[in-house]
C-alpha cells in the first residue's frame, strides 16, 4: 500500500510541471500584454511608457527565460506580485478570497448530500411513481435552467419583491457595529440565496448517481434473500443495500476536491460576492500572469490530490486496484 | 417540532426587518436646508486596483482618488480652468512658463502641512523611469520646474504647449510618505492620504470602499459625510440593487433610462439626469485600404448611413449625431461645418463620381470587383454590435456589402489595428476636455500602438494641429480647430456616428444637483440632504 501511495506521489511531480508549462505557454499565446490593457488606445499614455513598463515586469525577455524566472520563485512556494496596477502578493489576493469561496462551496456542497442522496433513494425505491417522475423533473429541470437567469429571478423575488433576503453582497453596511449573534445571522442571510441557487444546478448529478447505484443494488440477489428472511424494508434498505450503493457516491467527493477552491465567475459575479472565480476572471482579462499562474498550480494540484484520495479510496475497498 | 417554531420566528424576523421603508409620494419634494449627516452609495462593476492616480488605469481607482486627491487646477462646470491646489497662476509673455501660487494652510489627511515640494514630489516620481506610469507624456516636455518658495511652483517648457496648464490637474502626492521609498510598494495604493474633500476610511477587498468627509477640507466640509463604492461586478444585479434602494447611485443604459425605471414606484425615489457624455462613436476607415483612399467614397459612406436611426433605434433617443472629433457642448465644437444629411441617392451618385456600376444584381462593382468590406467591432459592447447591423442594412441597400467581425477588445488592438490589418473599425473615442487632437490625427502618430491608425494625412491639418498646440491664446487656438475640423468634415476619415447621453439615477434625498457639461459630479461636496430625509443616521460601516 506505501508503495503504491509514494509511486503515485512521485509520479504527481512531472505532472505539476507538465500542467504549469502549458498553462504558461497558453497563457502568453494570449494578444494583449498586463498592465496596459486599460491604457490601450489612450491618447495619454505614451510609447515610451508603454516600453518602460514592459521591462518593468520583465516581458522583453524571452518567453523561456520568463518562465525559469517563475519557476524558480515557485519552487520556494513564492508565488511573485500581481501584475495588476496593484502591484500586491498573489498569496495575499488569493488568501483573502479562497475562504468566502471554500464556505460556499462547503456548504452548498452540503446541502446537495443532504437533499441529493434522499431523493436519489426516494426515487430508487418508489421508481416510476408519480413521485418520482416529479422529483426527477425538478433536479433536470434545475440543471439545465442556467444558474443566472435562476438567480436573477431569485434575487428578484425574494430580495427586491418579498425584501426577504438581501439581493447581493455577503455583509450589510452596518456590519461592523452587529455583535457576534448580529454578525452570523447577517452573514447567513446573505448566504442563503447564493448557496441554495448554487445547491439547485447540482442536485441532479448526486441524485441519479444514487438512484441508478441504489437500482442496481436492489437488483442484486443477496437483497432478494433478505427480503426473503423476512425483513422488513427500511432494514432491507438501509442494512443491506444503502451501504453498498453508497461507494461510488462517496468517491465523487474525493473528486470534488478541486471544485471546492473555484468559484463560478457568472455566480460570483451575479451575487457580487469577492471569490475565486472572479479573481481568476479578473487576473485573465488584465492579463496578471503571475495571479492566473498562482490559481492555476494551486487547482492543478488540488485536482492531482483529489484524484489521489478517490484512488486511495478505490484502493482500500477493492484489493484488486490495490495489487495491480 | 421546536425547529419549526424556531424556523418561523425567523421568516416573522426577516419580514419584519424588512418593513416600513415606504413613504409617500412628495416625501423627498421637499428641498429641505442643508445639513451634513449621510451616506452615498455607488455601485461599481470594477474594484479599484490602486489609489496612487499615477499608477492606475482604471475608472474606478481614478474615480475613488478623484474625491481624496487635489491637483494644481481643475475644470468647473462649464469645463473652464480653475485653481484647485493653486490659487492662481500666471503664464509668462512668451507663454513658456507658468508660475503656480499654491493655497496656504492646507493640511495632508494626517495633518501635515501641504507644500510646494510636494508637487515637486509628484513631477519628479512621475518623470522617475523607474516609475511604472503610463502619464508621464505631458509632464517630460518640461524643460525645469523651480520652487522659489514653499508656496510657489514653476514650470517652463521649450515650446509654448496649449495642453499644459490643464496637465497640472493630476493628483498632487504626499512628498512626506513617498519620497526616498519604493512607490509601487507603498502602503498609499491601498490607504491613501491626500488633500481632498474626502478622507479614506476603510476598503473591504472586493466588496466595498467608504470615505469620510474632511473636516478641514478647504473649500469647506462636504455636507454628505460618508461615501461607499460598492463593487457590484454583475450590471443586472447592480441594477436590481438600486431598485431595491441598496445604492443610490449608477448610471442607466438607454434601456434602463427610457423603459426600466420609468415607473412611479422608482420615479417617487429617484431623480434621473441627463447630459452629454464626453465621447463619440465613429466607423474609421483603413485610408490605405482600396476603396476608402477615395473621399468620395467615404462621404458617399456618410450619405449611406441613417445616424439618426441609430440614435433612436438603439439609444433610444438618448444621443445626437456627431459631425466631428469634439461634443457639441464644448468651446472648440464647430457647428458650422458639412454636414451629410441621410441620402442613399446622393450616396449612390457620389459613387458613381469615384468609378462604381450598380450591376443587375444590385451589386455596386468598380473594374468588376464587387464593393464589400468587413467591419471590426469589440466584442461586449451592444451599443456598437448593434450600430453596425443597422449600418449593415443601409449600405446593403445601396450595394454595398458589409460584414461584421466581432473580436475580444485585446485581439482586435494588438492583432488587427496595431498591425493595420482592418478595412473599417466602428469605435469610439473619449472626448479629453482639453481639445489637442494631435495624437489622433497628425501624421507622424502613424507608428505602431500610436493612435492614428487610420493612416490620416493631410498636410494642412498636420499645420494647424501643432500650431493650435502651441498657442495659448483661446480664440487663436479655436481657430485653428475650426479648420481642423472642417477639412474633417470635408475628408470624412471617420464617419462620426454620435455622441451618446450620460444617464444617471440618483436617489432624489440628495439635493443642490446640477447638471452641467462637466457632468453632476463637479459640486459633489456641496450635494446635501435635508435633517428629516437623512437614511443612514449612525456611523455604521466606518469600522476605524
Amino acid at each position: 500500500m506505501l508503495r503504491y501511495l509514494v509511486k503515485r506521489l512521485f509520479f504527481m511531480i512531472p505532472m505539476v510541471f507538465g500542467i504549469t508549462l502549458i498553462s504558461f505557454a497558453v497563457i502568453h499565446l494570449v494578444p494583449g500584454e498586463p498592465g496596459m490593457l486599460e491604457a490601450e488606445m489612450n491618447p495619454k499614455v505614451t510609447k515610451e511608457a508603454r516600453e518602460r513598463i514592459r521591462a518593468i515586469y520583465g516581458l522583453d525577455k524571452p518567453l523561456h527565460v520568463q518562465y525559469w524566472t517563475w519557476l524558480k520563485r515557485i519552487v520556494r512556494l513564492d508565488f511573485g506580485t500581481s501584475f495588476a496596477t496593484d502591484r500586491r502578493p498573489v498569496m495575499d489576493k488569493i488568501k483573502e478570497r479562497l475562504p468566502i469561496t471554500i464556505v460556499i462551496n462547503l456548504l452548498a456542497m452540503g446541502l446537495i448530500f443532504i437533499f441529493g442522496i434522499p431523493i436519489g433513494i426516494y426515487c430508487a425505491r418508489y421508481k416510476d411513481t408519480i413521485m418520482d417522475k416529479l422529483l426527477t423533473s425538478f433536479v433536470f429541470a434545475g440543471y439545465a435552467a442556467p444558474t443566472f437567469w435562476v438567480a436573477l429571478l431569485a434575487m428578484i423575488f425574494f430580495g427586491v419583491y418579498l425584501e426577504l433576503f438581501p439581493v447581493s453582497g455577503i455583509k450589510s453596511y452596518d456590519y461592523g457595529e452587529m455583535n457576534v449573534f448580529e454578525k452570523i445571522f447577517d452573514i447567513s442571510r446573505h448566504l442563503v440565496l447564493p448557496v441554495c441557487i448554487s445547491a439547485v444546478g447540482s442536485l441532479a448529478g448526486i441524485s441519479r448517481y444514487m438512484k441508478n447505484s441504489l437500482l442496481e443494488v436492489l437488483r442484486q440477489e443477496y437483497i432478494t434473500t433478505a427480503y426473503a428472511k423476512g425483513l422488513p424494508e427500511s432494514m432491507v434498505l438501509k442494512k443491506h443495500a444503502l451501504r453498498n450503493a453508497l461507494l461510488p457516491v462517496i468517491t465523487i467527493l474525493g473528486l470534488s476536491v478541486p471544485g471546492l477552491i473555484g468559484g463560478s465567475v457568472i455566480f460570483e459575479s451575479i451575487f457580487s460576492i469577492p471569490g475565486m472565480g472572479q479573481l481568476f476572471y479578473s487576473s485573465v482579462m488584465a492579463r496578471d500572469y503571475p495571479t492566473i499562474m498562482g490559481i492555476l498550480v494551486i487547482g492543478a494540484f488540488l485536482t492531482l490530490i483529489g484524484n489521489l484520495v478517490a484512488d486511495v479510496s478505490y484502493a482500500v475497498a477493492d484489493p484488486r486496484i490495490r495489487i495491480g | 417540532m421546536v425547529n419549526k417554531k424556531v424556523f418561523i420566528c425567523f421568516i416573522c424576523l426577516f419580514l419584519f426587518l424588512s418593513c416600513g421603508k415606504k413613504r409617500d409620494a412628495a416625501f423627498y419634494e421637499d428641498p429641505g436646508k442643508p445639513a451634513h449627516g449621510d451616506m452615498i452609495i455607488t455601485g461599481s462593476i470594477g474594484e479599484p486596483s490602486n489609489l496612487i492616480p499615477i499608477l492606475s488605469s482604471d475608472s474606478s481607482s481614478h474615480e475613488i482618488a478623484s474625491y481624496i486627491y487635489n491637483g494644481l487646477v481643475k475644470y468647473d462646470k462649464d469645463l473652464n480652468i480653475v485653481g484647485d491646489l493653486a490659487e492662481s497662476w500666471e503664464v509668462s509673455k512668451d507663454s513658456l512658463t507658468i508660475t503656480f501660487r499654491l493655497r496656504k494652510g492646507v493640511k495632508w489627511h494626517d495633518g501635515e502641512p501641504f507644500s510646494a515640494r510636494d508637487v515637486m514630489y509628484t513631477y519628479k516620481v512621475t518623470i522617475d523611469p523607474k516609475t511604472p506610469t503610463p502619464y508621464s507624456g505631458d509632464f517630460k516636455l518640461v524643460k525645469k520646474a523651480e520652487m522659489p518658495d514653499d508656496h510657489t511652483f514653476k514650470v517652463t517648457y521649450d515650446k509654448p504647449f496649449a495642453p499644459a496648464l490643464i496637465s497640472w490637474s493630476v493628483a498632487v502626492l504626499p512628498r512626506h510618505l513617498l519620497e526616498g521609498k519604493d512607490i509601487t510598494n507603498s502602503p498609499l495604493k491601498r490607504r491613501p492620504v491626500g488633500t481632498g474633500p474626502f478622507i479614506f476610511s476603510e476598503w473591504v477587498p472586493g466588496d466595498r470602499v467608504i470615505l469620510t468627509a474632511n473636516p478641514d477640507y478647504f473649500e469647506g466640509k462636504p455636507y454628505i459625510d460618508r461615501y461607499m463604492m460598492k463593487i457590484i461586478p454583475d450590471s443586472a444585479t447592480m441594477f436590481l440593487e438600486l431598485k431595491n434602494n441598496s445604492i443610490d447611485m449608477m448610471g442607466l443604459t438607454p434601456l434602463q433610462y427610457v423603459k426600466q425605471t420609468d415607473y412611479p414606484a422608482f420615479r417617487r425615489e429617484f431623480n434621473r439626469y441627463k447630459y452629454l457624455a464626453a465621447a463619440y462613436t465613429y466607423i474609421g476607415y483603413n485610408l490605405r485600404h482600396g476603396f476608402f483612399k477615395d473621399k468620395k467614397v467615404r462621404q458617399a459612406m456618410a450619405c449611406a448611413i441613417n445616424k439618426q436611426e441609430i440614435i433612436d433605434g438603439i439609444l433610444l433617443g438618448q444621443g445626437v449625431e456627431a459631425t466631428g472629433p469634439f461634443k457639441p457642448d464644448m468651446w472648440a465644437h464647430n457647428g458650422n461645418v458639412k454636414r451629410y444629411e441621410y441620402n442613399p441617392e446622393r450616396a449612390l451618385a457620389l459613387l458613381k463620381e469615384a468609378g462604381f456600376e450598380r450591376g443587375t444584381d444590385g451589386v455596386l462593382r468598380k473594374n468588376g470587383a464587387p464593393f464589400e468590406f468587413t467591419i471590426l467591432v469589440n466584442q461586449g459592447n451592444t451599443v456598437r454590435i448593434q450600430s453596425a447591423e443597422l449600418i449593415q442594412r443601409r449600405l446593403s441597400a445601396v450595394g454595398i456589402t458589409m460584414k461584421i467581425r466581432v473580436l475580444e477588445w485585446a485581439t482586435l488592438v494588438n492583432d488587427f489595428i496595431d498591425k493595420r490589418n482592418f478595412e473599417a473599425v466602428l469605435l469610439g473615442w473619449t472626448i479629453p476636455n482639453d481639445p489637442d487632437p494631435f495624437d489622433v490625427w497628425h501624421s507622424s502618430k502613424q507608428g505602431p500602438k500610436e493612435l492614428n491608425f487610420t493612416s490620416f494625412e493631410n498636410r494642412e491639418v498636420d499645420e494647424v494641429l501643432v500650431k493650435a498646440r502651441h498657442t495659448l491664446d483661446r480664440p487663436e487656438r479655436k481657430k485653428c480647430l475650426d479648420r481642423f475640423q472642417e477639412i474633417l468634415a470635408e475628408e470624412q476619415p471617420y464617419t462620426f456616428l454620435f455622441v451618446p447621453y450620460s444617464t444617471v439615477a440618483l436617489h432624489k434625498r440628495f439635493k443642490a444637483v446640477e447638471p452641467a457639461p462637466a457632468g453632476i459630479m463637479y459640486n459633489f461636496i456641496k450635494w446635501y440632504v435635508p435633517e428629516n430625509q437623512v437614511r443612514y443616521k449612525s456611523n455604521a460601516a466606518i469600522s476605524r
